[in-house]
């Protein structure tokens, strides 16, 4: 992202009020807290970290034509599992998937007024 | 916390503050010079006869390989109309306002982050939508 870019200061101060405006919306603030419960929750963190590195490991080693053993995918999948069982985990990515049907319909309005998906050239 | 079943049927005080402020957005974004660009070049490419003469072709390419119908030459030639294409100024110029578009949104969407404490836009994309751009 080009940080140095300076916006004009009426559509700085839309964006501005825009995601202050999200932030009040209900969902948003489930999900703020079932993320703070998440980030407090050290077995959790210290799970998904461990599932991200061993994903990243196992991704380079079939990039570099190795063909995973049963029992990589095997510890690849328990970790998953164990994962996606973590309560304050479940909780995060349930408030998660409330959140996103609100905010597309939001993303929805501005996308309405330019005729091109926002939401693609914003990632 | 008590809250609808189905968020995007029902709409608060607050969303509805959301929904002003994001087309608030959506309108000042659609003014800068920046997207105003990008859409008159969007345009210009769309109305372009050289274009729309190579998308034929590719679409041809595109349905030769479909049905598995030497793909080696199709493919061979799809990549050169590809990059026929590419190299025309049009083109070009489409993919400069583009990238140009993509850095002013990307900028916008930070901050609207930041001030909404979770990641915008790529929280907010409709799975399975391709479109767009």
């Amino acid at each position: 992202m080009d940080t140095t870019l300076q916006l004009p200061a009426a559509l700085h101060e839309a964006a501005r009020a825009f995601g202050q405006a999200i932030r009040t919306d209900d969902f948003v603030s489930a999900y703020l807290e079932a993320r703070s419960r998440y980030a407090a929750d050290a077995v959790a963190v210290e799970l998904e970290q461990q599932l991200s590195s061993l994903y990243e490991e196992l991704l380079v080693r079939q990039q570099a034509g190795e063909t995973l053993s049963q029992e990589q995918r095997t510890a690849f999948y328990d970790l998953r599992r164990r994962a996606q069982t973590q309560p304050s985990i479940v909780a995060r990515e349930e408030a998660l998937a409330q959140l996103k049907p609100v905010l597309a319909n939001l993303a929805g309005e501005i996308s309405a007024s330019l005729e091109v998906d926002y939401t693609t050239l914003a990632r | 916390m008590d809250m609808p079943i189905i968020p995007i049927l029902t709409t608060t005080a607050n969303q509805e503050a959301a929904r002003q402020a994001a087309r608030s957005v959506g309108n000042l974004l659609r003014q800068t010079p920046t997207y105003t660009a990008f859409l008159g070049l969007l345009e210009a490419v769309n109305a372009d006869p050289a274009v729309q003469q190579l998308a034929a072709q590719m679409r041809t390419h595109q349905a030769a390989l479909q049905m598995g119908r030497d793909p080696d030459q199709h493919a061979v030639a799809l990549a050169s109309v590809e990059a026929e294409v590419a190299a025309l100024p049009v083109v070009r110029e489409y993919r400069q306002a583009e990238a140009a578009t993509r850095r002013l949104f990307q900028v916008v969407d930070a901050l609207i982050s930041q001030e909404a404490g979770v990641a915008f836009a790529e929280n907010a994309q409709r799975s399975g939508c391709g479109c767009g751009g």
